[in-house]
């Protein structure tokens, strides 16, 4: 009951006209970013950051979290009509999604995915009112010693999904944690690796980091490639299908939908790996898994409401323990630091209207989404006929300004191209940025704990085994660290697609 | 494995060393009281193992190894960062008309090129909308520099 009611001043707040205003910026951009290739939430989230410092933490957080869902039903769009992920998490809707718009049936790949993004969210929603506050009162419990045990889970799941190889995963993951360490010793205030610049006495600053690894980084990629792009020239009719269609469709949804949010709770896993997964389901359990990638209706279905699932799921490590999944919901996590705001298990407590404001701001933004979404396709079509030469001007110019006006000060820009040249480097060489990015997001909150532990245990580390919830995580690192030996095969290799 | 892999692991390997012996200097202290390098150090050791271990997978697996050969247009890649870089210079110095109606230009007629005329248009369009959204809109107190304004 305290729950409902909760969620009631939750929709109270949501539903103020400022902030449906900004749930509506939020839902919008995001589609946009979205469906635009090189600029992905992450660095978008960062982009917006500095502009963000005048508004109530209510009302900025509605709208960075609207970039987040709001991008996968962008990005899928784009995996439908050209064949081209916006985002990582439609990787799958591609195979099945752009087969069927080549056999005329955009329209209806569009409503499923529209509908089935939908579904998925409302229900996602639910379980996360229900779900958060449970596991923050569970977290409550926890120490500086669980705590670092939690987050070296989360990064050993982040590596172990890496796709590519999970040394270099690792390796990415200790970066991460180095250059966390840049700045001011959380303990006692020592500088370190700063060679003497007073900017960095804070640490590289996280946007621009984040604007150069996600943003000028896929720029450089794409400019030094120069793909050409043929964006779907046809019609897009037929949104409505036949009521058989429905009937295929509705189970996938589900099923779908199940899988995302189940993993996606799990701190580390993020919403790429889930809709593999929901995809190769689908294909598993059909009666005719050889029609896969000519056009079936389920491998849309699934995976399009698997990663919409999915970010809501990840939304329940970040709310209640104050864990980020991937780079999008790290941006999230630096955010409600930025505005002086604690996340862990007593967000919920302390910063009420917050936490409900934003759930309930999800519901209002997936309606929004669904409205709005399929009236807009024609303009982001448009969108994608303009020349990539003055979409990447445009998008560098807003990383430059961006990370400019975080605090005014050129070397937060310089940071950021150098992350930018650097995050180039890293792609082309197969190193994953993902496990970086998290790694470096959780270092400083990683140290304290693992120092105050020591302490604690007078210097030995078996108070991370013996510490009985401690313990358990550990394990799952620990298996998550041999898995890959004695398996050999991972989830997720080979289903790498060269983007 | 690739070759890139063996100059990768060999310049982190580099690199972890170099972590560990500057947070050497700063203090590792002890296991039960951990000092300012403490946290660093461990982190660069496992690093430069990961490191170590790519290195001699690369040579242990060197028959499989995958050829990339996609062509880079590197030319375009270092023209654009030093666009970057000299916009992050002069920024302070021109102010932001100047500077950004200056990058846009670049970018548009080095790199992409495209006709003079269409690129003034574009340059001067997109600097004062941009001025608007982040000067005017949002108040971003982008420099004034040269201008004044």
């Amino acid at each position: 009951m305290e729950t409902v009611n909760s969620l009631f001043t939750g929709f109270a707040t949501a539903l103020q006209p400022t902030n449906i205003l900004y749930c509506f910026f939020g839902t919008f951009i995001g589609t946009f970013v979205g469906v635009l290739p090189g600029l992905g939430p992450a660095a978008t989230i960062a982009l917006l950051l500095p502009t963000t410092y005048h508004l109530n933490p209510v009302s900025s957080m509605i709208m960075l979290a609207g970039i987040c869902y709001g991008c996968m039903y962008g990005s899928s769009t784009t995996s439908i009509l050209l064949n081209m992920p916006g985002e990582p998490a439609s990787v799958m809707t591609c195979l099945d999604g752009y087969q069927m718009a080549r056999k005329g049936k955009a329209g209806f790949a569009l409503s499923v995915s529209a509908i089935g993004s939908f579904v998925a969210g409302t229900i996602t929603l639910i379980a996360l009112v229900f779900m958060a506050p449970a596991l923050a009162k569970f977290a409550l419990k926890f120490g500086p010693t669980e705590y670092f045990a939690l987050m070296v889970m989360s990064l050993s799941i982040v590596t172990y999904l890496a796709r590519i190889s999970m040394v270099k995963g690792l390796m990415m993951a200790c970066l991460g944690l180095v250059l966390g360490t840049i700045g001011m010793d959380p303990v006692n205030a020592t500088p370190r690796f700063t060679f003497g610049i007073k900017e960095l006495y804070d640490g590289l600053t996280l946007p621009a980091v984040m604007m150069g690894l996600f943003g000028i980084s896929e720029v450089i990629e794409n400019v030094g490639a120069l793909i050409k792009q043929e964006v779907y020239g046809g019609e897009i009719k037929g949104f409505l299908g036949t009521r058989e269609d429905w009937k295929r469709a509705s189970k996938p949804i589900g099923r779908g939908t199940l899988i995302g949010f189940f993993m996606g709770i799990f701190p580390g896993v993020g919403s790429i790996v889930p809709t593999i997964i929901s995809y190769v389901v689908e294909k598993k359990i059909s009666k005719h898994p050889e029609r896969f990638g000519t056009g079936e209706i389920e491998g849309v279905a699934a995976p399009e409401a698997c990663n919409n699932a999915a970010v809501g799921g990840t939304f329940i490590p970040l709310l209640s323990l104050g864990i980020p999944s991937n780079p999008m919901t790290a941006m999230l996590l630096a955010a409600l630091m930025i505005f002086g705001l604690h996340p862990g298990p007593l967000l919920i407590k302390e910063s009420p209207n917050l936490f409900w404001g934003v759930i309930a701001s999800m519901y209002v933004g997936n309606v929004m989404l669904l409205i709005l979404n399929l009236p807009l396709i024609p303009l982001w079509v448009k969108v994608l006929k303009i020349p990539y030469s003055y979409l990447y001007t445009g998008i560098l110019l807003f990383c430059l300004i961006g990370a400019y006006s975080i605090n005014n000060s050129i070397i937060d820009v310089m940071v950021m191209i150098f992350a930018g040249f650097f995050g180039y480097l890293l792609r082309k060489s197969n190193y994953e940025l993902a496990p970086l990015i998290l790694a470096y997001v959780l270092g400083p909150i990683m140290e304290p704990a693992f120092r105050r532990s020591l302490i604690i245990s007078k210097g030995s580390f078996a108070i991370f085994f013996t510490h009985p919830i401690s313990a358990i995580f550990m394990a799952v690192a620990f298996f998550m660290f041999i898995l890959p030996l004695v398996t050999r095969r991972r989830i997720g290799v080979g289903l790498q697609q060269d983007e | 494995m690739e070759i890139s892999d063996r100059w990768s692991s060999s310049f982190w390997l580099l690199f972890s060393i170099l972590i560990c012996i500057e947070s050497y200097r700063l203090d590792i202290g002890s296991f039960h009281a951990p000092g300012t390098g403490f946290f660093p150090f461990w982190v660069g050791m496992v690093f430069g193992i990961l490191s170590l271990l790519l290195l001699v997978l690369t040579f242990v697996r060197a028959g499989k190894r995958v050829g990339i050969s996609e062509k880079v247009r590197w030319k375009s890649i270092i023209l654009v960062l030093a666009s970057l870089f000299i916009y992050a210079v002069v920024l302070e110095k021109l102010g932001f008309l100047v500077s950004t109606l200056l990058f846009i230009g670049a970018l548009l007629i080095i790199i992409e090129r495209k006709k003079w005329l269409i690129v003034v248009i574009i340059a001067i369009l997109s600097t004062l909308a941009f001025y608007i959204v982040f000067q005017v809109w949002l108040q971003s107190n982008l420099p004034k520099g040269l201008l004044g304004f």
